[in-house]
């Protein structure tokens, strides 16, 4: 019971997004850090869709599903889908400083949710 | 993944960006030396970046990479295309035919390379500080 009451569906979700965030920071970090080396192909992290599908899927009311759903999101891709340049490599780092200050942004949202989630429960114990 | 991993490769990018800035400054700096340690005149020189795979991601599958572990230096290479000869018989160094060999460096290849290495530094401290930022925030977790 008292499980269920601090870590429930909401916090659940609100964690795994905020841990695929930040590995997906890795991965774009990655991709800047590549952004000269020839032949390079750039990689993502996609999480979003997996995560999202799992939840809808199962709702995670036990252990198991929530497990898959640990396992759901944790996929790099490669990405050969932009265009290549002179020397291979399909970096851009212009869209990879987009999609790395809008990851920032995200993850930014899922902590300040969950941190106001614990803030609910926090009123909650205090009854103030 | 650990925590730091998206620090330590956004400064794996740093330093090799450092690196390509301090080739292409000796470049500069060696544009008209005809004497070398190894003799002969300076060559030009070029930083070879590759990749590192990394754990995360699965790492090297059947020759596929899709690990990330940032970049790295894998060697300076010299530039073997052919040397500037000028006609200049004055010169110590010049042959029998009075040309005088300088090296492959060109300027303006040089500049280029160095304000690309210039920004990719400032993209890769971008990374850095966005990345600190994230580990930053979840340390106020519950406060």
């Amino acid at each position: 019971m008292i499980d269920r009451l601090i870590y429930d569906n909401t916090s659940f979700a609100l964690e795994r997004a905020a841990s695929g965030a930040s590995q997906r920071q890795g991965v774009l970090s990655n991709n800047i850090a590549n952004v000269n080396t020839p032949g390079y192909v750039r990689k993502d992290f996609e999480f979003a869709e997996a995560l999202s599908d799992a939840i809808s899927s199962s709702g995670f009311e036990s252990s198991a599903e929530r497990s898959g759903i640990q396992d759901a999101s944790r996929s790099v891709v490669m990405d050969g889908s932009t265009p290549l340049r002179m020397d291979g490599s399909n970096v851009d780092v212009d869209t990879e400083m987009a999609s790395l200050a809008k990851n920032t942004i995200e993850y930014n949202a899922f902590i300040r949710l969950l941190n106001d989630k614990i803030g609910l429960m926090r009123t909650a114990i205090q009854g103030r | 993944m650990s925590m730091f991993d998206a620090l330590n490769i956004s400064a794996s990018g740093l330093s090799a960006e450092r690196i390509r800035m301090d080739v292409v400054s000796a470049n500069l700096a060696n544009a008209n030396t005809t004497r070398t340690l190894d003799g002969g005149p300076y060559r030009r020189r070029e930083a070879l970046f590759s990749e590192v795979a990394g754990e995360f991601g699965g790492g090297v599958v059947n020759g596929s990479n899709s690990g990330v572990g940032g970049v790295r230096v894998a060697s300076v290479v010299q530039d073997q295309s052919p040397l500037r000869m000028v006609f200049d018989p004055g010169h110590p160094d010049a042959d029998a035919n009075g040309y005088v060999a300088l090296p492959n460096v060109n300027v303006v290849t040089e500049m280029v390379d160095m304000i690309s290495a210039s920004r990719a530094y400032e993209a890769n401290a971008t990374a850095f500080q966005s990345a600190k930022q994230m580990a930053m925030r979840a340390l106020e977790l519950g406060r």
